[in-house]
């Protein structure tokens, strides 16, 4: 499968922010909205994956990762995100595991 | 050093009745089987016994001085993971009381706080898992889980704004009286975590 890449610190922020953009700058909805919405979408109508690489920022709070892939969850269905979506996180390897039960719980 | 003196005491001390035992016996299997000693002993040096005394003395003083280092070796690396867990445990408190000290602070200052409690915690969890110390119950791994609950607590606001115990206000947080209880009470169950991990280690 081929995979469109998303760097955060090059596409997005060194410094994600909060849940919603009325919270702060560079929130999970922001992030959702312009980068990963379109991009998963772009993805799956050319049978490809998306890979996102979450080193190189000042880190993620719950709420942010929550929105993210949360939100992608509830949107596309879990098995579409586990299917579509690969994490590299080398930095964090812990994250994975909190973005795991985030889609896998989104619905909750 | 006195846990050291001791084992050696032990040793030494298990060798002296190991020697006496074998010698006992010896004497009891003498008289047992109506076993004699010659009547008139001959005086004379054997070369091959006084060689095999003196081998058993060295290999008595090999042994006991190979366990003895290998007694110091495990405290001190002990020692080392017990005071790394410990500066880890005092920089984790400090910086989750200057956050809930603060009135207001940044968002984005609050989650590189945690992403470095949680590296450090990451690579002692590694070193302890090289190392073996996680036998029993996965403490390790329900701690990593509690560290994770802190984060939660610090940083997940909700999805509605029906709640106000956390509130992210132009990139700023402040939590309510609740969710600071709620974070103390975490705290306490991750010192009480801490302190059983290191008693594990003591004891492993």
């Amino acid at each position: 499968m081929e995979y469109i890449n998303i760097s955060m610190p090059k596409d997005f922020s060194i410094t994600p922010g909060p849940r919603n953009r009325s919270e702060g700058d560079f929130s999970g909805q922001q992030f959702f909205e312009e980068i990963l919405d379109p991009t998963f979408a772009e993805a799956l109508k050319e049978n490809k994956g998306v890979t996102i690489n979450l080193d190189g920022t000042l880190g993620y709070g719950t709420s942010f990762l929550e929105e993210v892939f949360g939100g992608l969850a509830r949107k596309y269905t879990p098995e579409k995100v586990f299917k579509n979506l690969i994490i590299i996180s080398n930095e964090e390897e812990y994250l994975k595991n909190d973005i795991d039960n985030y889609i896998k719980n989104a619905n909750k | 050093m006195q846990t050291n003196k001791i084992t050696s005491i032990i040793y030494y001390s298990l060798f002296f009745l190991l020697g006496s035992f074998f010698s006992y016996s010896f004497f009891i299997l003498m008289l047992n089987n109506n076993l004699k000693i010659a009547e008139k002993i001959s005086i004379g040096f054997d070369p091959s016994n006084l060689l095999s005394i003196i081998i058993t003395l060295l290999l008595a003083l090999y042994i006991t001085r190979k366990l003895d280092k290998k007694t110091t070796e495990n405290r001190v690396e002990k020692d080392i993971l017990i005071d790394d867990i410990k500066q880890f445990k005092y920089k984790f408190y400090k910086e989750i009381h200057d956050i809930l000290n603060s009135k207001k602070i940044l968002y984005i200052e609050v989650v590189a706080k945690l992403k470095t409690i949680r590296m450090r915690f990451q690579s002692i969890n590694k070193i302890l898992k090289k190392y073996g110390y996680d036998m029993d119950n996965n403490r390790i791994a329900k701690l990593d889980e509690n560290i994770r609950d802190i984060k939660d607590l610090l940083t997940e606001t909700p999805k509605t704004k029906d709640k106000k115990q956390i509130i992210v206000n132009n990139g700023e947080l402040s939590f309510g009286t609740k969710r600071r209880e709620d974070i103390e009470i975490a705290l306490d169950d991750i010192s009480s975590k801490i302190f059983e991990l290191i008693v594990q280690i003591n004891k492993f």
